[in-house]
């Protein structure tokens, strides 16, 4: 076990070390930030010297070289937009995706199996047709277009419900509602998949011949056996959690992280762009290994990675 | 996508003796559902092959005067008009082209690529589990917005890099959920007798583990098939989907975004018509799903 | 497994639920919530990235020594009076009894400091390009006395100091916090004072009781940034703001419509624009150029997608800006010459490449589509290539672009005007103005007399007139929506003005 994780912490580190290399050179493929925020009078002198000024006519080596001594530090820059330093902005953020993003993990997941393992056992009757149906028609639309609608029927036409921003538990409602659609429509159909196989499994039709009760068939066997993709795909939301969703986000003016990294990736701030990645990646690492040890828990017969 | 899927299949059943399930009461009932999807698919796919024929007008043609008209007001209009006069129903043709190549072509790669690299993963494990669960972590962790945003710089807004980012966007998520399932599947009994019986690896992942993949695989395909026409969607609101004024549906349903309120027809139209493609898609993908229940021992 | 899984559910949410704040009092009716578009990117207006959405709230926060009235003149502000008193020196008289947020007197030592801060102080300044050719050095020649040196003769330096981000800081408050804080919590002399900030989310202004104007009309003012203009509209709809900037046009009507809801249009002092490149592609040649312009039918851009609500361009410079022709007719439409030049230049198919910025201008993406559609039907072969912004800024830098859409603006007399200034940027990659037009700016720029400087523009206008370099299209204007009560003076230039007497909440 302790290797598992030595290993697994040494691949963080790389993956840390790769993610924020490509963001370094993909960010500075897509042009200059300062293009963009020179008045029209400017002159290319003036360029040159804020070009100077925030180090970026030294060689690309170099800049990443600068970059890691000073991230290793704890310092990861200052925003070229908002001049202030990238972590302060990113920090003050993530509370509010979370606040988004927790709800639709703990509903997708809480709702989506339970849902799943229904319809699999009532498998082409009307509720499972039903179920099926709805989790594909949500596939199909835009969350923008959900989101504007819900906001229209529910903000403007009844008043029921705020129209924007994050001030209350009333304000959740709208924007989980929009985010929650994908994920669950995921889960519910993985489970339902997975299920209707592990329900013909050898060991489940053992089960059912030692004459255990359906219940425990079903929960303790079959759902066991089912929940391995289920497990992966759930863990890679958790991912979409911490980077958040900026149409949703954009949608109801919730100043998240995803709102966040799509204007710094168009304003080319690089500093905030870097610090977003490195963060969501940092945990998106934790939570893969988190997953990988589940693994071993649902399925014991999966080579547990201390005998590796 | 529906070849490969269609192909694997066949590999499956004429390999391994699957039994199928046995016939369900709504038998027929779901035949005839499956007759009216493969139908409509087929219907989506000729009408955009043959959208020059059906058009009425070219859809890049603007004609300010009648900019906004609603569906079933003009009858050289009948689905209406956009924001610059463009005729709805030529850029729905025309853009079924756009969006079902990205679609089905998208899924088909990242599928296919992202099935390999995961039975490769969780098969052997070891070294190339790490690398490629190494490769899976860093393109999750990666902002997808920012390459896209560097590639169309680079590479220019075509098609094929449309089709080459989105299926960058999807292979990891096949790769990972196929390891997961193929951790636990190297384990089994008939793994585990294959391979006590001197079965090659490439014989083991090909007959034996990925007929067993199926399920995931089809619910993943057919749930990304609508997501993938939707992220080019994503991509116009970013200003780097596919280059105006040729229409795809993502563009239009994104183009109709400040009209919901006053011009419903904009993004509601495209919208309905990939709606009936995912509905289709899926029908189909529940239904080769449930024919081909594996029953492993 | 339901039961349990519901439980849990509800078990986490209430959990969250009790994590969020409080709900927050946007809505007695002594303070006005106004719905904008943007983030404002920094509170600093001496250091802030050149984007205009600052102009929003700079105004409400800070005062400068001067400012531009509705009418283009120049008003007083800080400073009561200015002289010049050599070819290149002005002294500024400030006013006396003013007090800042912190209840710090206004002194001259303030607004040399500020001033200089501006334009000379460590932390480079994106904005400061806009003053560096102008002010060689600032001063505070007395308590209350300013004197500002300027490196050539220049009569219009009092109009320049009018602009939002020469805003006047208390030295001391400054100099008590670091760069970095002062870019969420500044102080000014203004009519309101920070109050707090919420990143992204909103930006609380409270009353600056002692403002020499007097004291303003509401309590409070909170802008809540809401980026997408449907949910903006529907903010307004549900009575959640009572303001909103950048209404989409097609949205007007819709919004004109609603009970109790008004929108106001204003038009700004900037215009749209395609500009050609002069030294390279097809548009090198001035035929070309011609025929681009004349095949643009700016009067259906304005009716259809406008709604007739903007103004077509029919000269170089805006109604209002000094020695403006109104009686000059609007940029000719005519196809027929358009493809007649054509010919006449041997235009044989060569691509045009035409890179706008996609969504960057309010309905740029709409008017450039039928602007491209324009070309192609007289046979110019356009490349159309909508880039994002950043893509966009880089490439026009570059000077890469062969033709683009794009805004001039003016801060309100021709000498100040992107006509003029801008071939000594950047922009000149793209056109380089003959010795005879510079000459004509340089001395109209110096000149006092009213005679010399209307003959000198009218003479450039001709020059521009002859070279085409850009044509212009439409003034820009600017949608805001609010409840029917506000009364406020809307302003060209860009920003909602929350003084004494300007605005009222009805």
């Amino acid at each position: 076990m302790a290797r598992f994780i030595l290993v697994r912490m040494a691949r963080t580190a790389l993956t840390l070390f790769g993610v924020v290399l490509l963001t370094f050179c993909l960010g500075r493929l897509t042009g200059d930030p300062i293009a963009m925020m020179l008045p029209q009078t400017a002159t290319m002198e003036d360029y040159e010297r804020i070009r100077a000024s925030l180090g970026l006519n030294e060689p690309l080596p170099t800049q990443f070289i600068i970059y890691v001594a000073n991230a290793l530090r704890g310092d990861l820059g200052r925003s070229i937009v908002f001049n202030r330093p990238a972590l302060d902005l990113v920090a003050e953020r993530i509370p509010l995706t979370l606040q988004l993003g927790l709800p639709v993990l703990i509903v997708s997941t809480a709702v989506g199996i339970p849902l799943g393992v229904m319809t699999a056992r009532q498998r082409n009757r009307p509720f499972d047709q039903l179920v099926m149906s709805l989790t594909l028609a949500g596939q199909s639309l835009p969350a923008f277009f959900i989101g504007i609608l819900l906001i229209l029927v529910f903000g403007v036409y009844l008043r029921w419900l705020p129209t924007f921003g994050s001030d209350t538990p009333a304000h959740l409602v709208l924007p989980t509602l929009t985010l929650l659609i994908y994920p669950l429509a995921i889960v519910v159909r993985l489970t339902r998949s997975s299920m209707l196989e592990a329900l013909t499994t050898g060991y489940v039709r053992t089960a059912q011949a030692k004459g255990l009760s359906e219940h425990v068939v079903i929960y303790r066997h079959a759902l066991r056996n089912a929940l391995i993709p289920v497990v992966t795909v759930v863990g890679l939301q958790v991912a979409t959690v911490i980077s958040g969703s900026a149409i949703v986000e954009t949608v109801f003016a919730w100043p998240g992280i995803g709102l966040l990294a799509v204007q710094s990736i168009g304003g080319r701030d690089y500093p905030v762009i870097q610090t977003i990645v490195l963060i969501s990646a940092a945990a998106f690492c934790v939570v893969n290994m988190l997953v990988d040890l589940l693994y071993f828990v649902i399925d014991p017969r999966i080579q547990s990675p201390a005998s590796r | 996508m529906t070849e490969t899927t269609i192909s694997t299949l066949k590999t499956l059943s004429a390999s391994a003796p699957l039994p199928l399930t046995p016939p369900k009461p709504r038998r027929l009932r779901r035949h005839a559902t499956v007759i009216i999807s493969v139908a409509i698919l087929t219907l989506l796919c000729a009408a955009a092959l043959l959208a020059d024929v059906l058009s009425p007008h070219r859809p890049e043609t603007i004609n300010l005067r009648v900019r906004l008209t609603a569906p079933l007001t003009l009858p050289e209009h009948p689905l209406g008009t956009d924001a610059t006069g463009r005729d709805i129903l030529s850029r729905i043709l025309h853009g079924g082209r756009v969006s079902l190549t990205v679609g089905l072509l998208a899924t088909a790669i990242g599928l296919v690529l992202g099935t390999l690299l995961g039975i490769i993963s969780g098969y052997f494990r070891g070294w190339a589990d790490e690398i490629i669960m190494y490769l899976v972590d860093v393109q999750f962790a990666l902002p997808f917005v920012l390459l896209a945003v560097a590639v169309s710089l680079v590479l220019g807004r075509s098609l094929a890099v449309l089709i080459g980012l989105a299926a960058l966007s999807t292979w990891s998520l096949y790769a990972r959920v196929i390891r997961g399932e193929v951790l636990s599947l190297r384990e089994r009994e008939f793994v585990i007798a294959a391979r006590s019986l001197g079965a090659s690896d490439a014989y083991i992942m090909f007959h034996h583990l990925l007929p067993n993949l199926a399920g995931p695989l089809l619910v993943l395909g057919t749930l990304s098939i609508g997501r993938i026409i939707l992220l080019e969607s994503g991509l116009s609101f970013l200003g780097i989907g596919i280059q105006p004024p040729t229409p795809s549906w993502g563009g239009m349903i994104n183009e109709g975004r400040d009209y919901l309120s006053s011009a419903w027809w904009l993004s509601t139209l495209p919208g309905i018509v990939l709606m009936t493609l995912v509905l289709v898609i899926g029908t189909l993908g529940d239904w080769l799903r449930d024919r081909l229940d594996v029953k492993v021992m | 497994m339901l039961k349990l899984g519901g439980r849990l559910v509800i078990l986490m949410l209430a959990l969250l639920l009790g994590l969020l704040p409080a709900a927050a009092q946007d809505n007695d009716a002594s303070t006005l919530v106004i719905g904008i578009n943007a983030e404002v990117l920094s509170l600093d207006p001496h250091h802030v990235p050149g984007a205009i959405i600052g102009n929003r709230v700079y105004h409400m926060i800070f005062d400068s020594l001067t400012r531009t009235g509705s009418d283009g003149s120049v008003q007083p502000m800080l400073a009561t009076e200015w002289r010049s008193v050599s070819d290149n020196q002005w002294v500024f008289t400030l006013r006396s009894g003013v007090r800042f947020q912190d209840g710090t007197p206004l002194t001259a030592a303030d607004a040399a400091f500020s001033l200089n801060r501006l334009l000379f102080s460590e932390n480079e300044s994106f904005i400061r390009s806009s003053f560096l050719p102008y002010i060689s050095s600032v001063e505070a020649t007395g308590d209350l006395e300013l004197t500002i040196t300027t490196p050539n003769t220049d009569p219009l330096l009092p109009l320049r100091l009018a602009s939002p981000y020469a805003a006047i800081m208390p030295q001391a408050y400054v100099e008590s916090k670091t760069f970095e804080e002062l870019q969420t919590a500044p102080i000014g002399a203004g009519p309101y004072r920070v109050e707090s900030l919420t990143p992204g989310d909103r930006l609380v202004l409270a009353r600056h009781d002692d403002y020499w104007m007097g004291q303003p009309a509401a309590e409070r003012i909170v802008l809540r940034v809401i980026p997408e203009v449907s949910t903006r509209v529907a903010a307004l709809r549900s009575g959640e703001v009572d303001f909103i900037t950048t209404v989409s046009p097609d949205l007007v009507d819709e919004l004109d419509a609603v009970d109790g809801l008004r929108v106001d249009r204003v038009s700004v002092y900037n215009y749209m624009l395609i500009y050609f490149n002069t030294k390279q592609g097809p548009t090198a040649n001035p035929l070309i150029r011609r025929a681009l312009a004349l095949s643009i039918d700016r009067e259906a851009l304005a009716n259809d997608l406008w709604g007739g609500r903007v103004r077509v361009m029919n000269d170089y410079l805006l109604p209002g800006e000094f020695s403006y022709d109104p009686d000059r007719p609007i940029f000719p439409y005519d196809p027929a010459e358009a493809q007649r030049l054509m010919a006449e230049a041997g235009y044989n198919g060569e691509v045009i490449e035409f890179t706008p910025p996609s969504t960057y201008y309010t309905n740029g993406e709409l008017v450039t589509n039928v602007i491209n559609e324009m070309w192609r039907a007289v046979g110019f072969n356009v490349d159309y290539k909508p880039l994002d912004t950043a893509a966009w800024a880089d490439r026009s830098l570059a000077g890469n672009n062969i033709a683009t859409l794009q805004s001039f603006g003016t801060a309100g007399d021709p000498a100040t005007s992107s006509i003029i200034q801008t071939w000594n940027s950047w922009m000149g990659a793209y056109y380089t103005p003959s010795d005879e037009f510079k000459a004509l700016a340089a001395e109209a720029a110096a000149s006092l007399d009213p005679d010399v400087r209307q003959r000198n523009y009218r003479r450039i206008i001709e020059i521009l007139d002859a070279d085409v370099p850009f044509t212009p299209l439409y003034q820009s204007v600017e949608f805001y929506a609010m409840k029917d009560g506000i009364q406020w003076n809307p302003h060209p230039e860009f920003y909602i003005d929350p003084r004494p007497g300007a605005l009222t909440l009805g």
